[in-house]
């Protein structure tokens, strides 16, 4: 089985959006500053599959080989549907949401909307991801996945910019410190890519 | 730790920073045995234990004063700021910083006191210059592009 894994762009201060995120503003006010290493702005296109330089790229690629499944809050696919204009990776893509809907079939992947929670879409993007990792989008779910001693790994790429408002990785965890390992530190021009992995007590690995 | 000390020429910390420990425990026990200092409202009657090498100041005019006072105190080398936050963010919002050192424990802690928990810093640009791993910290250094 595979990982439960979180990828994130991160500010120094602990963002991962700038304020008033909307869909006309999916990233926030000054939230794009944080995404420099993936995209340049007016690129248009593929944008994900872009990257600003040969070290970022292969850390992207990487992500993309190991994930075989996405999950996702509501407010991730509210405001990311429509810059992605399709799903975020060429993945099944599960949406923890309260409203049931029917599956949204777009060019590349397919988004499932589970109403039975974190847990539910989880299980189900563990079945569709086989071997490979389950990849976590957005701070919500993020938050209930680490609370919940759920998460696996964290992937940040820590940006160099201060954005000071807007949505915090680690916010609302409501729990006592969780260790992490630091299992990698590479270098781009621009970011900084860490990668840690949750250590878990023995007997609560659920 | 070494060469940290070895380029610094002064310390620059907050009242708080300050009182953390037992003030005159930092003659002959603090890292840095060189001029420090302290940003308060309310400067000690009685400064703690210094000899010619650690001299306490106690600055009670702003961070700009503090800041001029330390650099003129360090000839070439850097005033290393400690702490804590406040007087961090004040000096970032003052345009005082030069190079930004953060140092990234593995460990959420869910709960506390937030580094730069301010809005006022959008502003700022950072350049990265170094990322160092040691042992379980991951040390970066950022300069603050003026």
């Amino acid at each position: 089985m595979g990982s439960i894994l979180l990828d994130v762009t991160m500010s120094l201060d602990g963002f991962i959006t700038g304020p008033n995120v909307g869909v006309e503003l999916p990233l926030g006010e000054g939230g794009e500053r944080l995404h420099g290493w993936m995209a340049t702005p007016n690129q248009g296109g593929d944008w994900h599959q872009t990257a600003a330089s040969e070290v970022d790229a292969r850390v992207k690629q990487e992500l993309f080989a190991k994930t075989g499944a996405v999950v996702m809050g509501r407010r991730s696919f509210d405001v990311g549907i429509g810059p992605w204009g399709d799903t975020p990776y060429p993945l099944p893509c599960f949406v923890v949401t309260h409203q049931a809907r029917e599956d949204l079939v777009r060019q590349s992947g397919t988004f499932t909307f589970v109403t039975e929670g974190i847990q539910g879409a989880l299980q189900r993007a563990r079945a569709a991801a086989g071997e490979r990792d389950v990849c976590l989008m957005g701070a919500e779910i993020a938050q209930q996945c680490l609370s919940a001693g759920l998460l696996d790994e964290l992937h940040i790429h820590l940006a160099p910019v201060l954005i000071g408002d807007g949505r915090r990785l680690f916010d609302h965890l409501g729990t006592g410190p969780i260790e992490l390992e630091r299992t990698s530190v590479i270098q781009s021009p621009y970011v900084t890519h860490l990668r840690f992995r949750v250590v878990k007590e023995k007997g609560k690995r659920p | 730790m070494n060469a940290a000390i070895e380029e610094t020429g002064a310390v620059l910390m907050g009242k708080r920073t300050f009182q953390m420990g037992d003030p005159d425990e930092y003659l002959g026990n603090y890292e840095f045995q060189g001029p420090i200092f302290v940003l308060t409202h309310h400067p000690p009657a009685v400064p703690p234990k210094q000899d010619e090498r650690l001299i306490f100041t106690f600055v009670t005019d702003g961070v700009q004063s503090a800041v001029a006072q330390a650099t003129a105190a360090t000839g070439n080398q850097a005033v290393r700021v400690v702490g804590g936050v406040d007087v961090a963010r004040q000096l970032l919002d003052a345009g005082l910083v030069d190079e930004l050192h953060v140092d990234i424990m593995p460990v959420l802690l869910g709960a506390g006191l937030r580094f730069l928990d301010t809005t006022s810093l959008d502003r700022v640009q950072l350049n990265k210059l170094d990322v160092q791993e040691v042992g379980p910290r991951t040390s970066l250094r950022f300069r603050v592009v003026k």
